[in-house]
């Protein structure tokens, strides 16, 4: 039988000719494992490709495009329905999107897609090359947040680094004689854009070598909310946000047929020119020259880190191995704001203009996989993780309470570092086709260097069993349930009391824990029944049995539920049903030393939905989907100051129907109607208004409520080939 | 170094060693020799030869066969994707390539005449109603794309779980619903249905209204990295967007650098800034010193209560004064209310 024959491959093309008689034989092979009951080899012959011209294949050619526009409006002005939507404000919207591809012969292809251009959640995204050669990609998003629209201030400068009081301001010890305060507010919103751009580009650099570079920059624009202190004084300000991040991962990669090595680049600088916050003092000065304080926001910092990595396929017992080490190094050192801005305290000169912050992260990672029988198959990893905290440290001598007391004792700042170590391993056997069982376990080793901290070095074992059975294709199920401790290396009392710590007290990332886990995955179709279900089960049992004051206990336990309905070949319907409540106890003492109060708190958090989607006819179609979505959250206090809290709730309804009728072949119009309702209540937030609180001169944020009409119309306009069709 | 972290870190090192050492050993000829000469690959030596048992066989003109019968919009779509690019000599309809018996195995038998009342023999369908075994599909599709993966789909749990691509991708669709940001999660909830109601949650990342993707943190495709994070670790995968808490701060707050985990959860929750709990319980679970930090704070604390505790119950909690809960670069933030 005569092999394939094809034409000369062109050099800069990346397949041999021998990669495709690799592909022939393991096609024998595929044809070898799905052939029913038959225990010896087959050989495909190989075929003379050369004869298939693909005459009918619809190969796509020319340019194509959609073109969507139209109107929605909105009824109602809501940052938490607007936020990532860009629907925040009620009236009118321009929607405007449009995608489309240009494709050549030769392989060039260019695709973008506009997505919402008139909202303030658009997306521009630009894709194209030439296949096995090179890919490039373009792209800007922008996300806009949401957060509050019934918020006030009393100051002036929102949105920079200064805010100030008005001048005829009255300041006064508590928020109640805060005189001036109602004719000073004045709506506020808050919120600020993400915008997202980036380039990223693929280059098949000859042979089996990979050039990979993705780029990407954020920026922040707008407010967020900032709590700024005076001794037991506060007030709720609005701090700018006005920065950028921008991130470069570049890789090479050399490719073989069963290995490869890679060395690459990963970068991130983080730039901000809001350094710091300074706001007038809307209380009465509990001390001379405590008019005024000054913070300091998030400080310019980058990291860049280099890594290398290597692999191995195919090597005996039909094994796979990985390895990579990368080390990365991190900094800051934006110069200090002084001790305090008030200028009626002397302070010491600062013991450096800035921390020299460094960081060095190392680490190194090793995976093996493994199928040395057909029936078992093995995988295991090392991973070593460090972060060494190198910056300096200094004695601050002359440090002030919020900008009014100055702290007599003087104090090192700390500097926090970790070593980690975790092995993994599992095992899975098929005993049968349809069953197999599984074993895993998980050894972690957590050294906490740099300035000491209560617990220095602990120990993690997790171990778990694994049964998943999969009769045929209508039904599958995996069970999993394992145990896994947490083990201190010692609780280090002494370190405890020199941070002023309750020596009954065992943190709750430290503290000694031990979790019961099981999680059930299932999915089922009736044979002759269009109907499938995917349930899905979970259930953790965190138990902190060393501890006297601190979490005692935690018990997650969630399930959901979905199902999906082909009723005909043209209506398809879903269901969908979730809950998770998450249970937790935290013990207290108010007296500094054996527990008096324990705190309760049970979170339950129930979703179900459904939808259809329907092609009526040849040019009608609909799609409707509802979604609710309720949570309650409980607090109970026992033991000093028992009582109930009030419980926070959330309650989302929400309820889609997008229509599209074809008008002519080119074109569809298309209805869309979105209702959404959210209302919750939160002791926390509920009824504050800025001088409800005597000692916080608020914004007077309401809890989220809307509910909202959102109703859009566009026509679609289809240039090009709408479908591809098989040649006359 | 106690003696257990000295074995551990032996094993360790043993461990880092292995690849060498099987790198000094010539590796096993693999099972497919990659003949540069056509009558060789004819004569390639596969798996053991049949004593008895049809030759399989290919279809007589590639999709050209296949299209007579298989003419509808779903089989035609794989023409939009790179799938069913002529000029890329790598993929199935390349050059001299298989076309569809590149991922559909040889067709020759299911082309044929069918005689009355017997069955049409079947191709390699992929989906989850496929008669063809994971295996069958996963390595269909890793005969092409093992290489750009290389080893990572095999240390990966969805491997290990015995999921098909076609569980997530789709090869026959003008655009693949698991590439795109706003319909990625939904193929994802397939499987992971407790997610989509997280996603649910009061406050949560923008998934739900399509401004972010389930890949934007995690690697379906397999990573060392624990849950099959972007980055090595989680805090390094939050920092991707969230850079301003990257630091070092000149005062730390010692579990944000280790783990945004301790107090956050990405997914979703009930409390404001995906906090698990909310102050002063939350703070409360490891700050215990005497004064304001161990107090009581029950309902009598609320606003309207009169209480006095009200400035650590409403709003902000303990972050009402420690706002600069993530760290602060103040010389005088060291109990970070600067």
């Amino acid at each position: 039988m005569n092999a394939a024959r094809r034409p000369p491959v062109e050099a800069k093309n990346l397949v041999k000719p021998m990669e495709t008689r690799s592909i022939l034989v393991k096609l024998a092979v595929a044809s070898i494992l799905s052939a029913a009951g038959t225990a010896s080899a087959q050989q495909a012959a190989a075929p003379d490709t050369s004869e298939w011209t693909c005459t009918k294949c619809p190969f796509e050619r020319g340019y194509r495009s959609t073109v969507e526009a139209g109107g929605a409006y909105v009824d109602e002005s809501s940052a938490k329905f607007g936020n990532a939507t860009g629907l925040d404000e009620d009236g009118g919207y321009v929607i405007a999107s449009a995608e489309g591809r240009a494709a050549h012969e030769s392989g060039y292809v260019i695709d973008y897609e506009l997505t919402d251009l008139g909202l303030d959640s658009r997306e521009l995204r630009i894709e194209g090359g030439k296949q096995g050669s090179y890919d490039f990609a373009f792209f800007y998003d922008a996300i806009p947040r949401r957060i509050w629209d019934t918020t006030a201030t009393v100051f002036g400068g929102v949105g920079s680094s200064n805010l100030t009081l008005p001048a005829n301001w009255v300041d006064a010890g508590s928020t109640g004689g805060m005189t001036a305060l109602d004719a000073s507010l004045r709506d506020k919103d808050v919120g600020f854009d993400r915008d997202r751009y980036g380039a990223a580009g693929r280059f098949w650099l000859g042979g089996n070598l990979l050039f990979d570079v993705d780029y990407r920059r954020d920026e922040r624009d707008g407010t967020r909310t900032q709590l700024g202190s005076f001794g037991s004084v506060s007030s709720e300000l609005i701090k700018p946000v006005d920065d950028a991040t921008d991130r470069l991962d570049a890789t090479v990669r050399y490719q073989a047929a069963k290995w490869f090595v890679e060395a690459g680049y990963s970068g991130s600088i983080y730039d901000t020119k809001a350094a710091y916050l300074r706001w007038d003092n809307p209380f009465t000065a509990m001390v001379p020259g405590g008019d005024a304080g000054q913070m300091a926001l998030a400080p310019d910092n980058d990291y860049h880190e280099f890594n290398v990595a290597a692999g191995w396929l195919g090597l005996p017992g039909n094994s796979t191995i990985a390895v990579s080490a990368a080390t990365g190094k991190g900094s800051q050192d934006i110069g200090f704001l002084p001790y305090t801005i008030n200028p009626q305290l002397a302070t010491d000169a600062l013991p450096a203009s800035n921390l020299d912050g460094e960081v060095s992260v190392t680490r190194f990672d090793l995976t093996v996989t493994s199928r040395p029988l057909d029936r078992l198959r093995m995988r295991g990893s090392a991973t070593y993780d460090e972060r060494d905290n190198d910056s300096r440290q200094a004695v601050y001598t002359s440090i002030v309470h919020t900008d009014l007391f100055p702290v007599t004792d003087d104090r090192t700042n700390p500097v926090y570092g970790f070593e980690r170590m975790r092995l993994f391993g599992s095992a899975d056997y098929a005993v049968y086709d349809e069953l197999s069982v599984g074993l895993g376990g998980e050894y972690r080793e957590t050294d906490r260097t740099g300035t000491r901290q209560e617990v220095r070095s602990e120990t993690l074992y997790d171990g778990w069993g694994k049964v998943q059975y999969r009769p045929n294709g209508n039904f599958g199920i995996v069970i999993k349930g394992g145990a896994e401790e947490r083990d201190p290396d010692g609780y280090d009392l002494a370190v405890a009391a020199a941070n002023g710590q309750n020596t009954w007290m065992r943190k709750y990332n430290m503290a000694y824990r031990y979790r019961g886990y099981g999680e059930v995955m299932a999915d089922f179709a009736f044979p002759d029944l269009p109907l499938s279900f995917s349930l899905s089960g979970f259930y953790a049992d965190d138990s902190y049995n060393q501890t006297v004051v601190g979490v005692l206990s935690g018990i997650d336990r969630r399930y959901a539920l979905d199902m999906a309905w082909a009723v005909n070949e043209k209506i398809n319907a879903y269901a969908t049903f979730g809950e998770e409540r998450i249970d937790s106890k935290t013990r207290g003492s108010s007296v500094f030393g054996t527990p008096d109060w324990r705190a309760d708190v049970n979170d339950d958090f129930q979703t179900y939905g459904a939808g259809v989607r329907a092609q009526l006819s040849e040019k009608l179609s609909v799609d409707v989907n509802y979604t609710n979505a309720d949570g309650d959250s409980d607090t109970r206090l026992l033991g000093v100051g028992a009582g109930d809290f009030p419980t926070v709730e959330s309650r989302l309804d929400s309820l889609r129907a997008d229509l599209s009728y074809a008008l002519s072949e080119r074109m569809d119009l298309g209805l869309t109607w979105i209702y959404e309702k959210y209302d919750s209540e939160d002791w926390a937030l509920g009824g504050i208004e800025p001088d409800t609180l005597p000692t916080i001169l608020a914004l007077g944020a309401d809890p989220y409520e809307y509910e909202v009409n959102y109703v859009g119309a566009t026509l679609r306009y289809y240039f090009g080939p709408r479908k591809l069709a098989l040649p006359e | 170094m106690s003696h257990s972290k000295t074995l551990s870190r032996g094993l360790l090192a043993l461990a880092m060693l292995l690849p060498l050492a099987l790198l000094a050993q010539e590796p096993v000829a693999p099972a497919a020799p990659e003949a540069t000469e056509p009558e060789a690959a004819a004569a390639a030596p596969g798996p053991a030869a049949p004593a008895a048992g049809p030759a399989v066989t290919f279809s007589k003109k590639g999709a050209d066969t296949c299209l007579g019968c298989h003419d509808d919009e779903v089989t035609l779509a794989v023409f939009h994707t790179k799938h069913g690019q002529p000029a890329d000599a790598r993929s199935p309809f390349g050059q001299g390539q298989l076309q569809c018996e590149a991922c559909h195995g040889p067709a020759g038998d299911h082309t044929k005449r069918v005689k009355k009342g017997e069955t049409r023999p079947p191709v390699i369908r992929f989906g989850r109603d496929s008669e063809a075994p994971v295996a069958v599909q996963n390595g269909m599709c890793l005969t092409c794309h093992e290489k750009s993966m290389a080893a990572s789909w095999h240390s990966g749990p969805h491997d290990a779980a015995q999921v098909s691509c076609a569980s997530c991708h789709d090869s026959h669709a003008r655009k693949d619903a698991v590439l795109a940001k706003r319909t990625q999660a939904d193929v994802c909830y397939t499987c992971h249905v407790a997610e989509r109601s997280q996603f649910l949650k009061p406050f949560a990342h923008p998934v739900r209204q399509g401004q972010l993707a389930c890949s934007d943190c995690h690697t379906p495709h397999g990573t060392t990295a624990e849950s099959q994070l972007i980055k090595a670790t989680l805090n390094q995968t939050c920092y991707e967007c969230h850079a301003e808490k990257r630091g070092p701060f000149l005062w730390e707050h010692a579990p944000v650098a280790e783990d945004c985990s301790s107090c956050h959860s990405p997914h979703g929750a009930s409390n404001p800034g995906m906090l698990k709990a909310r102050g002063p319980v939350l703070c409360q679970s490891c700050h215990s010193q005497q004064g304001h930090p161990s107090i009581a704070y029950g309902p009598s604390g609320l606003p309207g209560a009169g209480g006095p505790a009200v400035s650590s119950l409403a709003l902000g909690n303990c972050m009402n004064c420690h706002s600069q809960v993530h760290g602060s670069n103040h010389p005088s933030g060291a109990t970070l209310t600067r």
